[in-house]
């Protein structure tokens, strides 16, 4: 099944690859954004069946971002996992609790995300 | 890579011959437009570069004439005219592409290549045959892990093989694509340089029919079986990446072994890391500049973007540094302002923790610099960080004593993560890996001493895990409350940050790797662990974890020669995954344990199936112990060794 993910990542290195990765192995759509309103908007307009946000991002950090997607009707069924670095202060549990699906650490070998992916998101993967 | 230059401005014209030919290009150049018709139809070239204006028959009208002619070979025109009508007209003759002079050489020479990509259909810049890796961007070979020494001609020969694969290359095509054609080659100077070349390749490691010949006719490279088949898909890596479209999903066809297609995949992907590379290490550089001009709250983004870029690039030790980079800039006091050029040197009349942090951010910095401008080629894929750093809770409310001990932390090159109360504490225990060891202060874990349930659920998930508890009165009181925690008592006032990581350090040392390797003193030859699973990367990281536990490790990824290898290895204890194909690990253990000289060997499961339907089945089958995926080298070092020591303790 052909799934659709959104990334929102300032870096955009980070986006390359993690799109090349999830295309390559699996063949998913993927839209990307670098900021968080940019990732908002592109969730509002293309309801993509999941969101790999990073926790920090300049200006709209990965939190703001999710609590917007959240209080909005449209966005707010869409899954989303964090992506964040263990060097972090934020921790895990406290990203859980905000509501977030998941947690993925960064670095990560993309073509690894798939699964990572169908194991947070009970997503059956045929390969 | 043989170009023909058509340019009548004589200075110019040597200047890109010059620049060209050091980066192992052929180069012919000719002064007027008609001298390039007649050229270009007489020789194969692989790029032609034209002049816009030029005696005889202009830039424009040969573009135009040779695409006529059906000529496609890969055009890059040259105009003094910035307009966007000249550019226009260029494309529209049917140029490729078009350059503004004055120009940049190496913006010219990284046109030439994309040029030549596209005329190949080959979108990355890395030419691969099995183990042998070129990279026309930094004119670098390498066989395996080993850089290749060769000459000029050495490299413009291997580069024409690789890009005809198998297929023969004839002398002839030889002599005109590596010699211009003022040259006169003979044919023995083809044979002395594929000797030469053969000899050089021998020597890293291929075959020695690396280059076959096939007599009468050519030179070919022969097909390698562990050659990614990325050379043969018909549309690159990078294409399917840039691509707006969804692509097709490239799941292989089921004739082809999942294995070798996930090595392909893993081979593709890390073609493309390298491609992302040049671009991304001019950024990483940038980033270091601003880095070292900016005010510390920046300076703590840009260490965590070049330790995101740079871990998911695959380069660990620089992502590393530049993690740590980012833990030191946290140290900074938020009204700290570093000074301008940190290159400067260090500046005078600052506080001295200020101090001790610009020089750790130095002592971070240049090398990290070094490690970025010094990779050409990313030879590893990226790696998830978890469980190799260790790292140091720290429970305390205290903000001078946890910036102490943050700080301690990244110099013994662990990671310090502070946690304001214990229900944070345990929160984390359940959902992420245990830490080395855990310093809380007492007056943080005393309301744990009146909630029994709790007290047992936070000792139950530390089980192992050294705790040191601050105190801030030498008393009885505290000590027996510590005690009764299940911690090690330290006064905070006597005791430095560095004295309290080096306590925790020693306790985790004492308890973990010296008790076992003491344990394993006790064995006069080394344990043989013998471990089967199909998952190569787990074996490969369990080898690498439980290494410093002295174990003698035999790992298998495929269970079909089982029984010999298990008899030729004799083990001391087993560890076996469920889900093997062919054979499930049930059925090995069965075959084990019916033989009756195998019936007290510890045979340890590991899964990733919790259920307790499976671990019964595990346990009914002779499994001696039962353990869940992911697992940590120490812990099942413990586990082996605590099997044996009870099997030795029931022994007679």
């Amino acid at each position: 099944m052909c799934r659709q993910i959104l990334i929102i990542d300032d870096e955009e290195t980070i986006q390359t690859v993690v799109k090349f990765g999830l295309r390559l192995s699996v063949g998913w759509d993927m839209l990307a954004a670098s900021s968080g309103l940019a990732g908002i908007q592109l969730a509002q307009q293309h309801q993509p069946d999941a969101i790999l946000l990073d926790v920090m991002m300049p200006v709209m950090d990965g939190i703001m971002t999710f609590k917007a997607l959240q209080a909005d009707p449209t966005t707010q069924a869409i899954p989303v996992i964090f992506l964040t670095a263990k060097a972090q202060t934020v921790e895990k549990s406290q990203l859980k609790a905000l509501g977030v699906s998941g947690v993925i650490t960064k670095p990560f070998n993309s073509l690894d995300l798939p699964e990572q992916i169908a194991k947070i998101l009970h997503w059956s993967l045929s390969r | 890579m043989k170009i023909l230059l058509v340019e009548d401005d004589t200075r110019l014209a040597n200047l890109v011959t010059r620049h060209l030919a050091a980066h192992h290009y052929v180069v012919d150049r000719v002064a007027d437009g008609a001298a390039g018709l007649s050229y270009s139809s007489t020789f194969d070239y692989d790029l032609l570069i034209l002049d816009l204006i030029l005696p005889q028959l202009g830039g424009i009208e040969l573009c135009q004439k040779l695409r006529a002619d059906g000529d496609a070979t890969p055009i890059l025109l040259l105009t003094s005219e910035e307009g966007s009508a000249t550019k226009i007209q260029a494309l529209d003759a049917g140029a490729d592409d078009y350059m503004v002079k004055p120009f940049d050489l190496g913006e010219l020479e990284a046109r030439i290549r994309a040029l030549l990509r596209r005329g190949q259909g080959q979108a990355s810049p890395l030419r691969m045959w099995g183990e042998l890796l070129l990279n026309p961007v930094t004119g670098e070979v390498t066989y395996g892990d080993r850089p290749l020494q060769l000459t000029s001609k050495e490299y413009k020969l291997l580069e024409l093989l690789i890009s005809h694969g198998i297929h023969v290359v004839s002398v002839e095509e030889i002599l005109e694509r590596l010699w211009s054609s003022e040259e006169f080659p003979v044919e023995s100077t083809v044979r002395s340089h594929v000797r030469r070349l053969r000899n050089k390749l021998q020597r890293a490691g291929a075959a020695p029919d690396f280059i076959s010949t096939l007599h009468g006719r050519g030179y070919y490279l022969k097909p390698s079986g562990e050659a990614p088949p990325t050379l043969n898909l018909e549309r690159s890596a990078v294409d399917r990446a840039q691509q707006a479209e969804p692509v097709p999903s490239p799941v292989p066809s089921p004739d082809i072994d999942p294995a070798l297609a996930q090595a392909a995949m893993q081979m593709q992907y890390l073609q493309f890391l390298n491609e992302t590379w040049p671009t991304a290490k001019q950024a990483c550089l940038q980033e270091i500049r601003h880095f070292e001009q900016l005010a510390s709250s920046e300076q703590r983004a840009i260490a965590h973007r070049l330790a995101g870029t740079l871990g998911m690039l695959g380069l660990a030790e620089a992502g590393q540094r530049a993690k740590s980079l980012e833990e030191i800039c946290q140290q900074i006091p938020p009204p700290a302002e570093p000074p301008e050029g940190l290159s400067e040197g260090l500046p005078e009349g600052l506080p001295e923790g200020q101090v001790d942090i610009l020089q750790k951010i130095r002592e971070q910095l240049d090398p990290l610099r070094q490690l970025i401008e010094q990779t050409t080629v990313i030879t590893t894929l990226p790696q998830c960080p978890e469980p190799t750093v260790p790292m140091v809770w720290i429970l305390s409310q205290n903000l001078e004593l946890t910036l102490d001990l943050t700080t301690a932390a990244v110099v013994h090159r662990l990671e310090g993560r502070v946690f304001e109360n214990w229900q944070a504490v345990l929160a984390s225990l359940e959902v992420e890996s245990p830490p080395q060891q855990l310093i809380a202060s007492l007056e943080s874990l005393q309301p744990l001493c009146d909630r029994p349930n709790d007290l047992k659920s936070f000792q139950v998930n530390l089980a192992g895990i050294p705790l040191l508890i601050l105190g801030q009165r030498d008393s009885l009181g505290d000590r027996l409350q510590a005690l009764r925690l299940g911690g090690t008592f330290l006064l905070q006032s006597k005791t430095s940050a560095e004295q309290m990581l080096t306590a925790g350090l020693l306790a985790a040392h004492k308890r973990t790797t010296v008790g076992i390797q003491q344990r394993l003193r006790g064995h006069p030859n080394p344990l043989k662990v013998m471990l089967v699973d199909d998952d190569s990367y787990l074996l490969q990281t369990l080898l690498q974890q439980l290494n410093p536990f002295g174990f003698n490790l035999t790992t298998l990824a495929s269970p079909q020669h089982f029984w010999e290898v298990f008899q030729s290895v004799q083990p001391d204890a087993l560890v076996l995954d469920i889900k093997i194909p062919e054979i499930n690990g049930f059925e090995l253990c069965q075959v084990v344990r019916h033989d009756p000289k195998w019936k007290r060997l510890p045979i340890l499961f590991l899964s990733t199936l919790d259920d307790p339907e499976t671990r019964q089945r595990a346990f009914a089958a002779g499994a001696d112990d039962y353990l869940f995926k992911p697992i940590l080298g120490n812990e099942l070092a413990q586990r082996i060794l605590g099997r044996l020591a009870r099997i030795a303790a029931l022994s007679p």
